[in-house]
């Protein structure tokens, strides 16, 4: 069987088209690494600016200073003392907490004394509180009183820390991840497809195991390469972003960063990452599974390369659907699994029975599953 | 080693290519002979157990080889019409990867390459890619591949498709040595590659066996005779509309034709033994006078 799944691979990588596919894949995670890694440090003294690695120095060292539990007193110096470089990401709580749901008010933040510093944690449920009454019946009670309860178990103070790298990890992970779903698709879809384009399957389904052990390797090979490329490209790109930015802050939970603070997941931003990248093999799995499958049953390569195209762009109808119901499938799309930054984001949530959970545990189940289905 | 096919019949919409079709082979090379549509590719197609017959079974050794699935292509060795291959792959790893499939243990599938190669000539470019083959040089591959297992039937569609005249002797020679001790079924439009090989001809027309036996039987059982004659140039279209014509040559003295009559065409012609090529003619094309579109005859020496 691996001897098959070598020549299988041998099959697949061999090809002019692949070797273009995997190399445009490289020059694309380059550049999407060095936009990741683009950082700014001005040096105040001097006007000057930093970037790359020595402005991520710059910034881990100032925000350093802040580091540690996020009590009322610290948050009260960061109103009394105004903007600075090493304060920014806190003034930036300071405004998503005076600010509303989703809109974050980063002019009442220098109009804050350093009495309001109290009511920071108390006015992220008040914003979601008061943001879930304008939605009128868009969500149950029931599920209104989840995302309460979910927002008032946030461990309090939340502990900060300098976690440039992994938010940087997390809001640029899922165009890599995107990528990878299609450039393996372009790879996985011609695997049984050119055995019939090539007129090699007269040879292949009339030998002894061209029925069963031969496909099962295709399925291996297939496999085996969604798995490798994807994980080779993640580690490369992850490696690429902590070495840049520091790996300092992954035990912190997300809800210290701006694009984490309204999420009703309570995780810690390592667990954030391995939600995201843990997703997005699921949905390479399941997308380029499906390319397979269509290419055995169509016998078209051309067919089977869109799958994973329709897949991630087919949504955009859903979403112009304004619905409750619109939005739980659009929740639960394929795409989202690739998207896992927004979804942690979003209020997805679903009643199952029991009990009331968030789409991104679903996502991984269900779309597991599929893909071993398919 | 025997194969018997029991009223196999297989249609494409409303299109029968194979038709009820009886026919019992044993060990020894058969000639499948037929004008392209005949339905030779659909019945080997269901002889490989690619293709299921609609109605009707094949029996191998007196078991169905549906119901014997893997056992049976374990015995089977195929070269297809369209042969397709890996482009990318070398000779040698191209015959790696088929014997894995033909579930050979690699050491064994090993030895079998080396000595494959080496009898379809091809050892000293084991190590180049297939894409640079000629098509004699993919034929000669293709029938390694089809070899591999040491079939028990061993099929072939139009092995010698596409080959110039020293490929095709070659190949032909390769096949009468591949032929011992086991079935080998040879389909083909080309006439004289059977009449070399093949120690029993099936004519296949219209999704049967139309007649079957050796050249000679079948010569034998011709119901018209061959004459060779000579015709001035300007007569030659109205015996062509007259007979069928196997054959015109023209030479400095007028055409030479070769006609198949019930009876002698012209004063002077002189019989001669019926050829297969004769036969096909005979099963296969009417007499210009009884078709409207051209006659199928063969211009030598022109």
């Amino acid at each position: 069987m691996e001897h098959m799944v070598r020549f299988e691979l041998k099959k697949v990588v061999s090809k002019m088209s692949s070797k273009v596919a995997l190399l445009l894949l490289l020059v694309f995670t380059i550049y999407m690494l060095s936009n990741a890694n683009y950082l700014v440090w001005i040096e105040e003294d001097t006007q000057t600016e930093l970037t790359g690695k020595a402005a991520a120095q710059k910034l881990r060292e100032a925000e350093q200073e802040w580091a540690g539990p996020l009590t009322e007193e610290k948050l009260a110096e960061v109103i009394s003392q105004g903007w600075s470089q090493g304060n920014r990401g806190i003034r930036f709580l300071l405004a998503m907490a005076f600010g509303e749901i989703y809109k974050p008010d980063f002019m009442i933040v220098g109009t804050l004394s350093e009495e309001d510093a109290g009511s920071f944690y108390e006015n992220r449920t008040k914003s979601l509180r008061e943001w879930l009454a304008a939605q009128g019946s868009w969500y149950t009670e029931e599920e209104k009183d989840f995302l309460t309860a979910q927002y008032e178990a946030v461990e309090t103070p939340l502990v900060y820390d300098y976690t440039e790298g992994w938010t940087k990890l997390a809001s640029t992970l899922p165009n890599v991840q995107m990528l990878l779903v299609l450039v393996i698709g372009f790879l996985v879809a011609g695997i049984f497809s050119e055995e019939y384009r090539t007129g090699a399957s007269a040879v292949f389904f009339s030998a002894a195991l061209g029925r069963d052990k031969a496909v099962r390797a295709k399925l291996k090979a297939g496999l085996l390469l969604i798995t490798v490329v994807y994980w080779l490209t993640i580690a490369g790109f992850t490696a690429g972003v902590l070495l840049e930015l520091g790996v300092g802050g992954a035990g912190c939970r997300i809800q210290t960063s701006i694009q984490g603070w309204t999420s009703f997941y309570n995780i810690t931003f390592l667990q954030e990452y391995m939600l995201i990248a843990v997703g997005g093999y699921i949905g390479c799995l399941f997308m380029d599974s499906l390319a397979m499958l269509v290419s055995a049953k169509t016998k078209s390569t051309v067919v089977a390369v869109i799958v994973p195209f329709a897949v991630l762009f087919a949504p955009a109808v859903i979403k112009v659907m304004e619905s409750p119901l619109a939005e739980k499938v659009e929740g639960l799309m394929p795409y989202q699994l690739v998207q896992m930054n927004s979804v942690i984001r979003e209020f997805y949530i679903y009643k199952i029975p029991g009990r009331i959970v968030g789409a991104a545990g679903i996502l991984l189940v269900v779309y597991l599953v599929l893909a071993n289905i398919t | 080693m025997e194969l018997v096919l029991e009223n196999v019949t297989k249609s494409y919409k409303d299109v029968i290519a194979v038709n009820q079709l009886n026919y019992v082979m044993e060990n020894g090379v058969y000639g499948l002979l037929g004008c392209n549509g005949a339905g030779k590719t659909t019945l080997i197609r269901m002889i490989c157990a690619l293709m299921k017959p609609d109605d009707g079974r094949i029996l191998c050794n007196g078991k169905d080889i549906w119901q014997m699935d893997k056992a049976y292509r374990r015995l089977l060795g195929y070269l297809p019409q369209e042969y397709g291959f890996y482009p990318e792959f070398t000779a040698e790893e191209y015959l790696m990867y088929i014997a894995s499939i033909k579930d050979l243990h690699p050491v064994l599938a090993r030895k079998r390459t080396g000595e494959l190669l080496s009898l379809v000539g091809m050892e000293r470019y084991r190590k180049k890619k297939m894409k640079k083959f000629s098509g004699g040089m993919k034929r000669r591959i293709g029938i390694a591949q089809a070899m591999l297992n040491d079939p028990k039937i061993l099929i072939l569609d139009e092995p010698t498709a596409g080959l110039d005249p020293n490929e095709r002797i070659r190949l032909r020679n390769l096949l009468s040595e591949l032929s011992r001790d086991r079935l080998v079924l040879l389909s083909t439009h080309i006439v004289s590659d059977v009449e070399y090989i093949a120690s029993e001809i099936l004519l296949m027309k219209g999704g049967h066996i139309e007649d079957a036996g050796t050249t000679a039987a079948l010569a034998a059982r011709l119901p018209e005779q061959v004459y060779v004659c000579m015709v001035p140039e300007s007569q030659v279209r109205n015996y062509l509309k007259k007979y069928r014509v196997a054959n015109v040559r023209t030479t400095a003295d007028g055409a030479e034709l070769r006609i198949l009559a019930a009876e002698q065409p012209v004063a002077g012609a002189r019989q001669v033994p019926a050829t297969l090529e004769d036969v096909f003619l005979y099963k296969n094309s009417m007499m210009r006078s009884q078709k409207t579109d051209s006659l199928q005859y063969t211009l030598s020496g022109v």
